[in-house]
């Protein structure tokens, strides 16, 4: 919801600031919601001044900002509760929804401020991810390797360079980020704590019990020979099976899936990008020279067959839309969709998702 | 793309020819000859008088002038004792061409020789270089046949050592009452330290004993024959005696009702006294493992008669250890850092090796020195715990002990 609103508003900061013609829409849109039409109204001014309107305005001065000490008006209103008119009612109760702040009236306090950090964390996806949300992520690993996880969080903290929108957007996609660290972290302590919850499980409560691994020969027993694991602390002694491999095998098992995860997790999107090409790479320096050659033909064989396969369904895809489209009544986006060439060599060119190593192996 | 390959597969195949025909010219005794056993016949001697030759004229004036008494005291067992043993583990230690065990001459050793060297490094618990010395062998050939045997007897002799069955431990019982007066005793129960060092890295408390010493618990229950119906062996000299019974499988199988649950023996009193076997004050007092009463007690004429009775009959158990670490000296030596896990292994063979002599009717020659007591310089922990039931047996026992 969040992020829906602040894609919305980067839009409209945007387009007010980058200083361009007024355009009738936004005007219109404006008169529609309510908002006064010129554009040199400071949003702060807005704020304080009291609207009769249902829409909750997305809240960016009440992001924090870098200077605290500075006095704004809305800090003024946080500070006065007497002063809360409806639109602000409107915006602590978005406020209280988004961070959980539970009753809004009962938290804001006079002359204290309110946790800007939130008590319990959301995680909330954004419909329409910021464009450099991915990069992010794929430069993920390198943080998550060098930097620790608390100062990420501390990172983490709401301090961004300006409220813009591509401020906030820019500060979303960190904040996801912090979240996925965050899991990352919480996943990895869980699995410790799992481990010591097994073990615990497997000797029961021996913490300050000294280990030590016997075999046993005992004549009284069907198999006279047996590994056990004594437990001693003082005088109090105990014994346990000795714990074979499963209990190992669990272990090698949680460190690969737990080095797979954390590689999954540092890889970000290389793993899912790797192109089919390195395959047959592997083979060769596996295989030798025969493999590589049988690998590359299989591949090829394979590529044609999909590219071919994209291709017609593409084509038929593009026959399709243009039947329909040639049905309907002509508008500005019809037009521009009637303008993409059909031939077949472009339909054939046309999916991106195709390597273009690939679309070579299909033209040749 | 496969002629190629093939030229250079001949080109490498050609190479290896050279290479090995090189290695031929430089070391003619890389491809063995078949190797020749050191006798063909099925019983291999030659070892015993090259042994017995270089070993009855040394300065240790115990040895015996007498061939026969000479490999008693070698061994510790009579020929036809090691012949038996050999036909036991014949099957595992014979040498065959691929992986035999050879000696300096480069002959395969014969299965004779190979427990001739395993017995010898039991019974003396001499170093692996100087046994090996005594028979013409390397360090690590004494190493590897001894642990050999040891493997192979640890299976193949497992039927010496076993709890008896009613038939047997009938006559076990009057045996018992009949050399020392206690009816319807199954056994004695002892233990032992076996001593050992361990390296910087391994010394745990655990295996630090109350003398401070490293060492490995040995635990017995013998027969009026000093035969051992049931072995423990493997937990730390750390623990106490008490300790070390209850975490035995004996302890288990008693407790449980499927040990010791032979015919009750009606006194002419009219108590009935049930199977028990006798230990030490460091043993608890049960149903079914009597222990003698404490001296400081004031104790009655029955009291002390028992107890005299006890101290006899415990005496078995303590005189089977004796006997057993005073042949099969390597437990009676201090182990320089033996790997644990096989420690109780050569422990088991011991004791096995003890019973088979036992078995096959065989003694102990006098002239090989034991030990006043297996575990020297150790005092018995008292164990205080005391059962009612075991209570009422030990009255029982004592009041019948004046008849």
């Amino acid at each position: 919801m969040l992020c829906s609103i602040s894609a919305s508003t980067s839009t409209a900061t945007s387009s007010s600031s980058s200083g361009r013609s007024n355009s009738n829409w936004l005007e219109k849109l404006r008169s529609s919601k309510g908002f006064p039409s010129s554009t040199d109204l400071d949003l702060e001014q807005f704020l304080a001044l009291p609207q009769n309107h249902n829409h909750p305005v997305p809240p960016d001065n009440l992001e924090p900002s870098k200077h605290p000490q500075t006095h704004h008006p809305t800090d003024q209103l946080l500070q006065n509760p007497t002063q809360q008119n409806p639109f602000f009612t409107i915006v602590t109760n978005v406020l209280a929804e988004l961070f959980c702040m539970g009753d809004s009236s009962l938290k804001i306090q006079p002359g204290k401020k309110c946790s800007r950090k939130q008590t319990i964390p959301k995680f909330c996806l954004p419909s329409d991810p910021p464009s450099d949300f991915s990069n992010n992520t794929a430069n993920y690993g390198g943080i998550s390797d060098n930097a620790p996880a608390p100062s990420k969080t501390d990172s983490a903290s709401p301090v961004s360079d300006d409220n813009s929108g591509v401020g906030l957007g820019k500060e979303l996609a960190d904040h996801q980020q912090v979240k996925l660290v965050e899991n990352v972290i919480c996943i990895e302590e869980g699995e410790v704590e799992e481990e010591e919850e097994e073990e615990e499980m497997g000797y029961g409560n021996l913490s300050g019990f000294s280990r030590t691994e016997v075999t046993v020969i005992d004549t009284s027993f069907a198999s006279w020979k047996f590994d056990k694991m004594l437990f001693r602390k003082k005088n109090v002694w105990k014994v346990r099976d000795k714990r074979g491999q499963f209990m190992s095998s669990g272990k090698k098992k949680k460190r690969k899936a737990s080095s797979v995860d954390s590689e999954n997790v540092r890889g970000g999107l290389h793993r899912v990008k790797k192109p089919k090409t390195f395959n047959g790479q592997r083979g060769l320096s596996k295989k030798g020279s025969d493999g590589a050659f049988k690998d590359e033909y299989h591949l090829n064989d394979k590529s044609r067959t999909a590219s071919r396969k994209i291709s017609d369904s593409f084509s038929k895809a593009l026959k399709k839309k243009q039947s329909t489209l040639s049905l309907e009544n002509g508008g500005s986006s019809v037009v521009l969709i009637k303008n993409i060439p059909t031939g077949k060599k472009s339909g054939t060119s046309s999916p991106r998702s195709c390597p273009k190593s690939i679309q070579r192996q299909v033209k040749v | 793309m496969v002629p190629p390959k093939k030229s250079k597969k001949k080109k490498n195949d050609s190479k290896q020819l050279k290479k090995t025909k090189n290695k031929k010219k430089g070391k003619p005794k890389s491809i063995r000859p078949p190797v020749p056993l050191e006798n063909g016949a099925a019983i291999d001697s030659d070892w015993w008088n090259s042994f017995w030759t270089k070993n009855s004229s040394t300065p240790d004036s115990n040895v015996p002038s007498d061939e026969e008494e000479g490999f008693k005291y070698f061994f510790r067992v009579s020929k036809k004792t090691f012949e038996y043993i050999c036909s036991l583990v014949r099957e595992d230690l014979i040498s065959r061409p691929p992986s035999g065990l050879i000696n300096i001459e480069g002959r395969l050793l014969s299965v004779e020789k190979q427990v001739a060297i395993a017995l010898r490094r039991l019974a003396s618990g001499e170093s692996q270089v100087s046994v090996g010395a005594s028979f013409g062998v390397g360090q690590s050939t004494v190493s590897q046949v001894t642990w050999r045997f040891i493997e192979a007897l640890e299976e193949r002799g497992k039927h010496h050592l076993s709890w008896p069955g009613s038939s047997r431990m009938e006559k076990i019982k009057s045996e018992f009452e009949l050399s020392f007066g206690l009816p319807n005793c199954c056994g004695a129960i002892d233990a032992t330290h076996i001593v050992m060092t361990l390296p910087a890295v391994q010394t745990s408390d655990d295996w630090c004993d109350q003398e401070n010493n490293f060492s490995m618990f040995l635990q017995g229950i013998v027969d009026h024959e000093k035969r051992f119906l049931d072995i423990v062996t493997g937990w730390p000299g750390g623990m106490t005696v008490s300790r070390l019974f209850k975490f035995s499988g004996f302890y288990e199988l008693c407790k449980s009702g499927d040990r010791m649950n032979g015919d009750i023996r009606r006194l002419s009193e009219g108590a009935d006294i049930r199977e028990y076997i006798v230990g030490g004050v460091d043993y608890p007092l049960l149903p079914w493992l009597i222990t003698p009463y404490e001296d400081d007690d004031d104790l009655s004429a029955a009291m002390l008669n028992f107890n005299k009775m006890h101290e006899a009959t415990r005496s078995v158990a303590v005189k089977a250890f004796s006997v057993l670490k005073g042949s099969w000296r390597i437990l009676n030596k201090v182990m320089w850092r033996p790997d644990k896990r096989k420690l109780p292994s050569i422990v088991l063979v011991c004791c096995l090796l003890h019973n088979i002599v036992i078995d096959c009717g065989d003694s102990l020659h006098p002239d090989v020195a034991l030990s006043s007591h297996h575990d020297s310089g150790y005092t018995g922990q008292r164990c205080k715990q005391v059962d009612p039931l075991g209570q009422l047996l030990r009255d029982n026992l004592a009041k019948y002990s004046l008849h």
